[in-house]
């Protein structure tokens, strides 16, 4: 009898070794998994207005300026000598960035005069640039043949060109 | 062990929802726009006028005392020759118009009425249409109002219109 609980409290301490060896070995199976990394954005939306050039003037000077950021330009045409008298502006669009931009919509003002035209071509939302790429247009500014004003008249005129990512 | 796996899945899980986001917000923010503007201005003037109309002295005006006054914008001219005494009185004004704008015209037509009656006969130059009239350049012509030596007729009295139809020189 003596002898017979000997051995059960042998069996009671191998197991309690066994089961606090499995808690140990359980706290020992833990880990903690850790996701390191970094993430960068590379990708730059850039449009910006590259060029103007006068392709063509008659009985006028106009001048163009673009601004140091290349969002705006300038167009002045303070000498319209007579009905008839007109200049053509070529403008180049770039995309310097490197995800493809869509021309999303034009706002213009300035564009329904009866005197004094103001004519874009080739602009037309839809247009997508991709990174790299340019689109040129004209602009031309006349003092309509028609007119029959006599004195001096002056325009105000503009172009919003929105430009969005591409998808 | 399990439930170690669980909570390292949503960690994950977290994570990959956050860079999503990441990508969202990045999204919005790429637009653009470019601005054209600018002014044009016209400086060219169009404007032809009556400078003066004068009557002539005798003998060219005799029998009669003709008036000719220009209007204030100095586009009409108009003459009035009330007392044509007998036949053969005449009335002589000389006429100048002047390009006072800076762009050049020319005479395009003239567009004359009254000018066909037999006893009060008005006399117009011979028009020198396209030729041009350059800034400040002026032309003078006379209009000749008289009473037909022959006529015999009385108590008559004439209109006469001329319109000088001016255009910019091509």
């Amino acid at each position: 009898m003596k002898k017979e609980n000997k051995i059960k409290k042998y069996w009671i301490i191998i197991l309690l070794f066994v089961l606090a060896t499995i808690s140990i070995g359980y706290a020992l199976f833990a880990d903690v998994l850790n996701i390191h990394g970094t993430a960068r954005t590379v990708g730059e939306f850039d449009i910006q207005i590259s060029e103007s050039t006068i392709i063509s003037a008659v009985g006028c000077t106009p001048t163009t300026t673009i601004s140091s950021d290349k969002k705006s330009l300038l167009l002045e045409v303070p000498n319209l000598k007579y009905p008839g008298a007109t200049t053509t502006i070529n403008v180049v669009v770039k995309n310097q960035g490197n995800i493809a931009a869509k021309l999303l919509s034009v706002d213009l003002t300035g564009h329904d005069d009866p005197d004094i035209r103001v004519i874009y071509s080739s602009l037309v939302p839809g247009i997508i640039l991709e990174a790299e790429e340019t689109h040129s247009f004209d602009i031309n500014i006349a003092w309509d043949l028609e007119s029959t004003i006599k004195e001096q008249k002056t325009l105000y005129f503009e172009a919003t060109l929105n430009y969005e990512q591409d998808v | 062990m399990k439930r170690k796996t669980k909570s390292d899945k949503k960690y994950v899980i977290f994570v990959l929802i956050a860079i999503l986001l990441s990508f969202t917000v990045g999204y919005a923010l790429f637009s653009e726009v470019l601005n054209i503007s600018g002014t044009a201005t016209t400086t060219g003037t169009f404007d032809i006028e009556f400078t003066s109309a004068t009557p002539a002295a005798s003998p060219d005006t005799i029998g009669c005392n003709p008036t000719a006054t220009i209007s204030a914008d100095k586009n009409t001219l108009t003459i009035a020759v009330p007392d044509l005494s007998q036949p053969g009185a005449k009335a002589t004004i000389n006429v100048v118009v002047t390009n006072v704008g800076n762009i050049a015209a020319e005479l395009l037509s003239v567009d004359v009425t009254g000018n066909t009656d037999p006893d009060i006969v008005v006399q117009y130059p011979n028009w020198p249409t396209t030729v041009t009239l350059e800034p400040l350049q002026t032309y003078e012509f006379p209009v000749v109002v008289s009473w037909d030596p022959d006529s015999s007729t009385s108590n008559k009295e004439v209109t006469f219109t001329a319109a000088l139809n001016y255009q910019q020189a091509s």
